[in-house]
């Protein structure tokens, strides 16, 4: 089974304070190194090549909710250039 | 099927005071004879309480419906039983002890008979109070302990003083062993008075608690016999005080209904002092004392009950009409007491230390509400130990600029309403104390927050009422130039946020609680710096 690292963070915010939490990671994006640190759990994500971006809105009522989704493939360019083609 | 139980539990009962007779002409007269008879008879004595036992699981557990006063008597006599055959065995176990004797003779020198005679009145109004329901028949059997306990002492210290000089030393921890199993027959008699006592009043009441009562009832001026109360409804035990609610049989007995509280002397006392405090402030709020007695460590109080519901109760099953009463006396009744109670003196709080005191039990309840420091690309979140630490410096910085003289549990269920008196009153009163409104003024709230209503239109009754409230508070906070009336509310609101959620089990609802109290906490750990005046609190989060 592959090893899996999780980080998760719950809470309520201001959006004063979620812009702060984005500018966070957009800074981690412009950098290529996104890392997400507590007392127990550390993972460093680079975010490189092509990512998939999901966006998601819902209304419902008094109820509302955005979900952004990012994922990606560890680049493996190293592992396809042990294969040569010859023509 | 209970005449079947009753008519077995009676034979047992018979059988193990004949055991007793048995034993003390053991002591008197050693004989193997004998013996081999005590003997025999516990092992009709044990199969004797198995059928009791049996039947008293079979009828609880059958299909027959039986209302909770069988019920009541099937517990009682379960436990009777099982201590009956406790005391055959301490028979045996004592008689057995007589062949480590060098001489019979020997225990002819303490006074074993009258143990025997207490032991034997005791067993002999088993079954008449069983049937009688006579609580003073059941509070004497209770006594039994008492006397015997005293004999066993008598003579056990007549036994120690002969040993210190060593001599029949051997014979002497013999006899002493012998004394301890009719000492612990009295303790067997106790369980048995308290489960009689159980089968007669419906509740799980110490014989402690009862003599309790009783001196509280003759403080109160009561002359009648516990005979005449009835012990209705048991309202359990809170902030370790048992709590039971008493009520008049007969016109001629106690007057009023009232709530009989028995618990650790200093809560009672400060109760009971905080009520006369309380009605030298505002008359007819508080409780009257019928009666107060201290015993030791312990205390009990009498009080006044009140007839109408608790505000959690008119909040959640009355009309718009009366709920909205309730509120406005409510409202009228706190600004009243805050401005006749308020004291220019400006006080310290403690609501951070308040929340540590209590972070483990909630950890203990929800082991994930707690944060640990974490760090997004840079951006640093707080441990919440560290949280509350960072708030505690800043509420060190803050004073409430005057004190009230506050209920001190003033959540929903500690509020009464009667809507024909038009009135509302203060139960549970034994933290009231000068202190920050706003420690009242958030308990409140959040009391009414959590409680367990998912309806639209009763959580949007609830959700007005904390509107309304939080800008009565606001707006008592501006009338008196409290400035940091807002910083000070959002660090008690966390606390009680915090503290409360390790009453609920619902863990959405709990986590709802968890996450506001971090905010808050994040909040006012990122205003530290500013004016305290500047800080606002979202009043979002009273709502739900």
């Amino acid at each position: 089974m592959a090893e899996s690292d999780n980080f998760e963070f719950e809470s309520y915010q201001d959006t004063q304070t979620i812009q702060e939490y984005l500018q966070s990671l957009v800074d981690g994006f412009s950098s290529g190194q996104i890392s997400l640190n507590s007392e127990r759990d550390n993972i460093i994500l680079h975010p490189r090549g092509l990512v998939q971006l999901t966006i998601r809105a819902r209304k419902k009522g008094d109820d509302n909710r955005l979900s952004v989704k990012m994922s990606w493939k560890d680049s493996k360019v190293e592992q396809v250039g042990s294969l040569s083609i010859t023509t | 099927m209970l005449d079947k139980i009753i008519e077995t539990f009676k034979f047992l009962a018979i059988e193990v005071r004949a055991q007793t007779r048995l034993t003390s002409e053991l002591l008197d007269d050693f004989s193997e004879e004998l013996f081999d008879k005590l003997a025999s008879k516990d092992d009709h004595i044990d199969n004797l309480k198995a059928i009791v036992e049996n039947e008293c699981f079979s009828q609880i557990h059958g299909t027959e419906v039986i209302d909770s006063k069988e019920v009541n008597d099937i517990r009682a006599i379960h436990v009777i039983c099982v201590n009956l055959e406790r005391i055959a065995d301490f028979c045996v176990n004592a008689a057995n002890q007589m062949q480590y004797l060098t001489d019979n003779d020997f225990i002819h020198d303490y006074d074993y008979k009258s143990m025997f005679t207490e032991i034997r009145q005791g067993l002999s109004k088993v079954i008449l109070v069983f049937q009688s329901k006579d609580l003073g028949a059941a509070i004497d059997i209770c006594r039994a302990e008492y006397n015997l306990d005293r004999m066993y002492k008598e003579n056990f210290d007549r036994m120690m003083a002969l040993l210190e000089k060593g001599k029949n030393t051997g014979n002497l921890v013999t006899v002493i062993f012998i004394f301890r199993y009719l000492e612990r027959i009295g303790d067997s008699l106790l369980n048995i008075g308290e489960a009689l006592i159980f089968s007669i009043i419906g509740d799980r009441i110490k014989i402690r608690q009862i003599e309790a009562l009783e001196k509280t009832l003759s403080e109160s001026g009561f002359d009648g016999t516990l005979a005449d109360i009835d012990f209705s409804t048991i309202w359990g035990s809170r902030s370790g005080c048992r709590i039971s609610k008493v009520d008049n049989k007969s016109p001629s007995g106690f007057k009023a209904q009232g709530i009989f509280k028995e618990g650790d002397r200093t809560k009672v006392k400060k109760e009971k002092e905080n009520i006369v405090k309380w009605d030298e402030i505002q008359p007819n709020l508080a409780p009257k004392v019928f009666g107060y007695y201290e015993r030791k460590d312990k205390a009990s109080l009498l009080v006044e009950f009140f007839p109408g519901c608790t505000l959690q109760e008119t909040l959640l099953s009355q009309g718009d009409e009366i709920a909205q009463n309730a509120l406005f006396i409510l409202d009228q009744t706190i600004e009243e007491i805050w401005e006749k109670t308020k004291k220019p003196n400006s006080i310290k709080t403690d609501y951070m230390s308040q929340l540590s005191s209590r972070l483990d039990q909630v950890i203990k309840v929800h082991p994930g509400f707690y944060r640990h420091r974490k760090d997004i690309s840079g951006f640093q979140i707080l441990s919440t130990r560290r949280l509350i630490i960072r708030c505690g410096e800043i509420e060190n910085q803050l004073e409430a600029p005057f004190t009230v003289f506050i209920h001190g549990d003033f959540n929903v269920n500690n509020i009464y309403y009667d809507n024909d008196l038009q009135r509302v009153n203060y139960i549970d009163l034994y933290r009231s104390a000068d202190f920050d409104y706003i420690q009242d003024a958030s308990v409140f709230l959040v009391s009414n927050f959590r409680l367990p209503v998912t309806e639209r239109r009763l959580r949007n009754r609830l959700n007005s009422a904390s509107a309304h409230f939080f800008h009565a508070f606001k707006k008592f906070a501006e009338t008196n130039n409290d400035t940091s009336f807002e910083i000070r509310m959002a660090l008690a609101l966390a606390r009680s946020f915090y503290t409360s959620s390790r009453f609920e089990m619902n863990i959405i609802f709990a986590k709802e609680m968890y996450l506001r109290a971090q905010y808050l906490l994040e909040k006012v750990a990122g205003h530290g710096g500013k004016p305290w005046e500047d800080f606002k609190l979202p009043q979002q989060l009273l709502f739900l």
